[in-house]
């Protein structure tokens, strides 16, 4: 299979060459690495290409367009300028609901306000006392999302939440059985979980 | 040990003896009971015949302290009421006319056994009054473009009999309601809870019963449409007479995208420009439904009550102090 | 073991629950005790040590306390939904009294049944729901239904 790819492409290489022998390509890594074995195998017949010469196919190059590289004076321009409307956004209060994304008991919750969150552990707080989820990843409005690299500060969000329930998980029937071996046993498990509701999102206009 | 084999013997023997003569006819035997099954066919029959039981109130089942309930329902909620207005609160016009009327049928002089009950048709009329005004207020405050016709609808539907009843059943007002009939018919409940607002708003002010409104029935609006509430069968007109209102030019329905038009699932989106500015868009299976649902989306936008607006604050007021420890003692007796 | 035929519901709280104020869920909780029964020892332990400080510290629940000749000492609690529980507590010690009584006044009075989602929320998208014409540029080709067509 190998070979005949490479007969192939070898094929393909001296029809495109006639074509085209003055076009450059950037080459990626990957096929660059396999290519000037049979460079080297052409330049014998007398046809001149160029060392990197790679023809044009539909996977010679990404199908996106080509991104050009911003100046970096640029760059701080625009970011500025996207900070500071954010910034006067969240000082105006003109965002309307926010979203957040917390990392609580070992996931992910994406929660906005008067969400239910049911957590499958005990939880060290009273039924109706108030927490503060800290880890948050991800804060969004309507026009705006501040993504966390990998947490957002602690005085930029604030995401609060109330213990509502502390009760136990259905009874979940845990089987195991060995067909004709005489063999079952049966575990019945029941597993403390925690209801949370979301009550406030709050985003300070503190980017820098 | 061999005497108590030997007692058992005589006691069976005992008893078979008196199985075989027949003269005493009450004795106990220990065998299986074959009467038992005909006996509960027949109760089950009987029941399946009769249906279940007639609800039984509350008040009438064991274990019931009704002055310790009352101000187990003011600590729950954390307000302070005060009792007395509490209890008139749950006495209805109704309890007292059914009670008089018992009382007569027993034959008891009316003076002799006077009821000293007073009903809470007052209570009734301050708190219906009181919750709708503080709900006028705070609509017009959180939603000030919304028109006098949606604050009437929204209002109508928090206190209209279906929310307030569901309210009331989930704080246990019904097991306290002093009714005539049980179950507690739904305009009964309805007056009831009225009064529980107008006696809080009694015992200790509008402010309070202000955040009891904003806890309790406010929050029922979470999740819930506006069009839900308000119905409005031309939203068209109702865009067109708000744009003219504010001035801005009239909306002009185009058709967007369309998507799988000759399938049984057809799509389209209809966008309403203004100026040539982009008002609103709505999908809809035919053109007309789509344009409809626009123009819903474009009244939303424009009074404010889009779904991605901002939450209503529900937090509670800084001053608030924390439930006292004193009720907390004459409540658990 | 699969659970798709157990019965199941969406997570899910009374009233909003601890929107506004957080409102204790139990209303009314009976103690049913022997006086001199075997089993209704724990319990008589637990009423003469534990259960005033509980109803100190939960205000919003009655708590009755009613000795009857019973093999089966149990709690039963009602909620403000309206459900009704009854726990048995043969044979059980103080500690382990408590801890139930603790455990039933935390709870909403829903039924404990398989919930589907851990989740639940009334504004599930913020920033817009995707939809395929999300983010198409517009045609500039007329579009749906031409008159001939529809008719």
């Amino acid at each position: 299979m190998a070979v005949t790819l490479q007969g192939s492409l070898v094929e393909i290489l001296r029809k495109c060459s006639r074509l085209s022998s003055h076009l450059r390509i950037p080459v990626t890594k990957q096929i660059g690495s396999s290519f000037p074995v049979t460079a080297r195998y052409q330049s014998s017949k007398s046809i001149a290409y160029p060392s990197s010469y790679i023809p044009e196919t539909s996977l010679s190059r990404p199908p996106w367009p080509e991104v050009s590289i911003v100046d970096p004076e640029e760059e701080a321009k625009q970011h500025q300028a996207i900070v500071k409307k954010v910034n006067n956004l969240l000082e105006n209060g003109e965002y309307g609901r926010l979203f957040a994304v917390v990392h609580f008991a070992s996931r992910q919750w994406k929660v906005t306000n008067e969400d239910l969150i049911l957590i499958e552990n005990h939880i060290d707080a009273e039924c109706g006392e108030r927490i503060r989820l800290e880890k948050v990843l991800l804060v969004g409005g309507e026009a705006f999302t501040l993504i966390g690299r990998p947490l957002l500060g602690r005085d930029l969000v604030r995401v609060e939440a109330t213990v509502i329930e502390k009760t136990e998980s259905w009874p979940m029937v845990h089987m195991r059985f060995w067909k004709r071996h005489r063999y079952q046993r049966k575990r019945i498990i029941i597993q403390p979980q925690t209801v949370l509701r979301i009550n406030t999102i709050e985003v300070a206009p503190r980017l820098t | 040990m061999a005497s108590g084999i030997a007692g058992r013997g005589v006691l069976t023997l005992g008893i078979h003896y008196q199985h075989v003569c027949r003269t005493v006819l009450l004795t106990q035997t220990r065998e299986k009971k074959r009467w038992m099954k005909a006996y509960t066919l027949l109760m089950a029959r009987l029941r399946k015949v009769e249906g279940p039981p007639p609800p039984k109130p509350r008040s009438q089942q064991p274990n019931w302290d009704y002055h310790a309930e009352v101000e187990a329902f003011s600590a729950r909620l954390q307000e302070k009421f005060s009792v007395d207005l509490l209890k008139t609160a749950f006495v209805n016009p109704c309890y007292i006319r059914s009670e008089e009327e018992r009382r007569s049928m027993l034959g008891l002089d009316s003076n002799v056994a006077a009821l000293n009950l007073k009903d809470n048709i007052e209570l009734q009329k301050q708190g219906l009054e009181f919750t709708r005004g503080f709900l006028t207020d705070w609509c017009k405050g959180s939603y000030p473009s919304l028109p006098e016709e949606g604050v009437a609808a929204v209002v109508g539907h928090l206190t209209g009999s279906e929310v307030m009843c569901y309210v009331a059943r989930n704080l246990a007002v019904e097991d306290l309601t002093m009714s005539a009939e049980f179950p507690v018919p739904d305009d009964v409940l309805h007056g009831t809870f009225c009064a529980v607002i107008g006696a809080l708003c009694e015992s200790s002010g509008p402010e309070r019963a202000g955040l009891f409104i904003r806890d309790f029935l406010i929050t029922q609006l979470i999740g819930k449409d506006l069009f839900d509430m308000w119905t409005v069968v031309n939203p068209m007109g109702l865009l067109v007479e708000e744009l003219t209102r504010r001035g801005v030019a009239l909306p002009e329905p185009r058709l967007i995208r369309s998507a799988g038009a000759s399938t049984v699932l057809p799509l389209y989106f209809v966008g309403l420009y203004c100026d040539k500015r982009l008002l609103a868009e709505g999908p809809g299976e035919t053109v007309l439904a789509a344009e409809e649902e626009a123009a819903r989306v474009a009244l939303r936008k424009l009074y404010g009550y889009t779904e991605n607006r901002r939450p209503q604050d529900f937090s509670a007021p800084r001053q608030q102090p924390p439930a006292p420890a004193t009720q907390a003692l004459s409540s658990s007796s | 073991m699969t659970a798709r035929g157990t019965p199941s519901r969406f997570l899910k709280n009374v009233l909003q629950n601890g929107v506004g104020r957080y409102v204790c869920q139990l209303k009314r909780m009976s103690l049913i005790f022997s006086k001199n029964g075997q089993s209704s020892l724990g319990a008589r332990n637990f009423i003469e040590e534990g259960v005033v400080d509980f109803a100190k510290k939960n205000p919003g629940t009655v708590v009755y306390v009613s000795p009857q000749p019973c093999r089966i000492p149990k709690i039963v609690a009602e909620y403000l939904n309206g459900s009704v529980r009854e726990e048995i507590i043969t044979n059980k010690t103080k500690q382990e009294i408590s801890e139930l009584v603790t455990k039933l006044s935390d709870q909403s009075g829903l039924d404990i049944i398989r919930i589907r989602k851990p989740f639940h929320t009334n504004s599930p998208s913020i920033q817009g729901q995707w939809h395929p014409f999300v983010n198409r540029p517009p045609s500039t080709d007329p579009i749906g239904p031409q008159k001939s067509q529809n008719q």
